[in-house]
């Protein structure tokens, strides 16, 4: 209570400095309804803008229907399901609970946008936080969409399909444990949320209605990231770093971080970079789930920056040790 | 932000999803398969924005209250507001497809991991040219060494990119973009033509000619695929400005 306090005086007191910011946005729409046409030359005239706006547009619009679902599952828990169900669904000891929280992730045939807000639903339902980002991270990689796509796109090599289940169970497992024992869930500062609505059906609309602002907007901050390294990076530099093992795993690791592509389509991509060892490439099918720029605000908006800064670098470590095992074991 | 203006984004990101697919506008940005998903998602956000326009259904708290009397917006994510830009750029400047910009950025060879993995079917015995993708000339040409493509004129649909970012040199590719999911896993498909007249960037063409064996050796994923160029026109941009694997 008191932090929500100090939150609302926090809130309160910036918009006593800058009171002209409520009127920021409309004003923005207006300005941009009257130079329209200067803007459609201006773009049409600069291909490199151009394919920006593309790329922002498309990774939203694709994103839409998976943060919907998210969205709506969230609403869900968090105004259907009690605390004490869920708790009592899962196994009492949490060792236990993080496999379990991963396999249920098959359940969920969404990609990252869908997890993040149903994670916060489950902290926010009483599951303790490991478990639920044990959830959070297992299941835009393991679910069945997912490993179609993938078997599809390496058709003939069945391994590929079986590797990346193993290694991005293991990912989400593995960083759950290391959360359980050294992690501060003290980090974690969920927004307030200020839904009171008299009927059922309005505390759902109420949480939906906040989700899809709130993880939306992260999701477009990640989008707008992910566009600027899709027209600033040509992708035949990539050519040019793929050498070694060591270097090839680490270059398509952070190539996964940084073009955030959604989990149902990374396969495609994983399959068109042949540059690259496989061991290489199941490190980038692995990494791009559970950490990308979009994903990482989104966690920053959800959970806090404190939280996401430290979350998001033991993560991209964990998958890439374990990708990298996992490959060389079973490829 | 305000109640109301939570309410107005909803309907707007709605209505704007709706409205993409029913133009075929969401062809230049996703696969047509999330056709539906997208319709069903727009209709749920605008249900939830047009109930919140309608329903007053928030409690009396004190807290509430005391929000609503001291700044009257504190119930929704600012951030929230970002989530209108993409949806205002789809309606108001409508982004074109991508072009010959992110296709000269890219290699346009097919991985060999592409090829399928039972070899196509002959093509039908005419003297007529056969259209095909882009995508299917590729693997008869490249991955079937060319087998069932000696004896027939093909005709491809593709735009115009240069060999080098922002040459206007004579030579060009024929290119099409293909895409997985979304555009921003796109990747080029490019055929090397000889003949024809260069037209600029981004020009979509429809062009026919035969097959040849081009410079590149025969059978690496390197090489691109070599079509003479016996006739060309200008075409309009296809509906659907992408294939697909």
């Amino acid at each position: 209570m008191t932090t929500e306090l100090a939150t609302v005086q926090a809130a309160n007191h910036e918009r006593q400095k800058l009171p002209w910011l409520r009127f920021a946005p409309p004003a923005f729409l207006v300005v941009v309804v009257l130079v329209r046409g200067h803007l459609i030359a201006l773009i049409s005239s600069h291909p490199a803008i151009s394919a920006w706006f593309t790329v922002l547009v498309s990774i939203s619009l694709q994103a839409l229907p998976f943060l919907v679902l998210g969205v709506v599952l969230s609403a869900c828990v968090r105004t259907f399901v009690s605390p004490t169900a869920l708790t009592r669904w899962l196994p009492r000891s949490p060792t236990l609970a993080v496999p379990v929280a991963a396999l249920s992730g098959a359940l969920l045939p969404g990609c990252e946008c869908a997890s993040v807000p149903i994670a916060g639903s489950l902290v926010s339902r009483g599951v303790r936080p490991a478990i639920a980002f044990t959830f959070l991270l297992a299941a835009p990689a393991i679910n069945p969409v997912v490993l179609v796509s993938t078997s599809v796109a390496f058709a003939g090599q069945p391994q590929v399909v079986l590797a990346r289940f193993v290694g991005s169970l293991l990912t989400s497992v593995v960083v759950g444990w290391v959360w359980l024992r050294l992690g501060r869930d003290s980090l974690i500062r969920m927004p307030a949320r200020h839904i009171l609505a008299k009927s059922r059906l309005g505390t759902f609309v109420g949480e939906a209605r906040h989700d899809m602002l709130h993880a939306g907007g992260f999701l477009v901050v990640g989008a707008a990231v992910a566009a600027t390294i899709n027209v600033v990076v040509p992708r035949a530099w990539l050519d040019v770093l793929g050498g070694s093992l060591v270097s090839s795993v680490l270059v398509l690791a952070v190539f996964a971080v940084i073009v955030a592509i959604c989990s149902e389509a990374d396969a495609f991509v994983a399959a068109s970079l042949t540059q690259f060892p496989l061991t290489a490439r199941l490190v980038f099918m692995v990494v791009g789930p559970v950490i990308d720029v979009k994903l990482f605000s989104m966690q920053v908006g959800t959970f806090g920056r404190r939280f996401a800064t430290r979350f998001a670098p033991l993560t991209l470590v964990v998958a890439v040790v374990v990708a990298t095992a996992v490959g060389t074991v079973l490829m | 932000m305000r109640r109301s203006a939570q309410d107005g984004i909803l309907v707007a990101i709605g209505g704007t999803a709706i409205t993409t697919v029913w133009s075929g506008l969401y062809l230049n940005f996703v696969k047509p398969g999330l056709r539906w998903w997208l319709i069903a998602a727009g209709a749920v956000v605008l249900v939830m924005g047009v109930y919140g326009v309608f329903t007053d259904d928030e409690a009396p708290s004190k807290g509430a209250q005391q929000d609503r009397g001291v700044h009257g917006d504190h119930h929704g994510p600012r951030v929230g507001w970002l989530l209108l830009l993409p949806f205002l750029v789809v309606s108001m400047i409508v982004p074109a497809p991508l072009g010959a910009f992110s296709a000269e950025r890219d290699s346009g060879a097919m991985p060999s991991t592409r090829a399928p993995d039972v070899s196509l079917p002959p093509l039908p015995a005419t003297s007529a040219p056969v259209t095909m993708a882009l995508g299917e000339f590729w693997v008869r040409a490249i991955f079937e060494k060319g087998k069932s493509l000696s004896r027939n004129r093909v005709r491809l649909v593709g735009f115009v990119s240069s060999r080098r970012a922002g040459s206007t040199g004579p030579g060009w590719y024929l290119t099409r973009m293909a895409i997985a999911c979304c555009a921003a896993d796109a990747w080029a498909i490019k055929v090397d033509v000889r003949g024809g007249d260069r037209l600029p960037d981004d020009t979509w063409v429809a062009v026919t000619g035969n097959w040849f064996r081009g410079a590149g050796s025969l059978g690496a994923s390197e090489a691109l695929p070599a079509l003479q160029i016996e006739s060309m026109r200008t075409v309009t941009k296809p509906r659907d400005p992408y294939e697909y694997p």
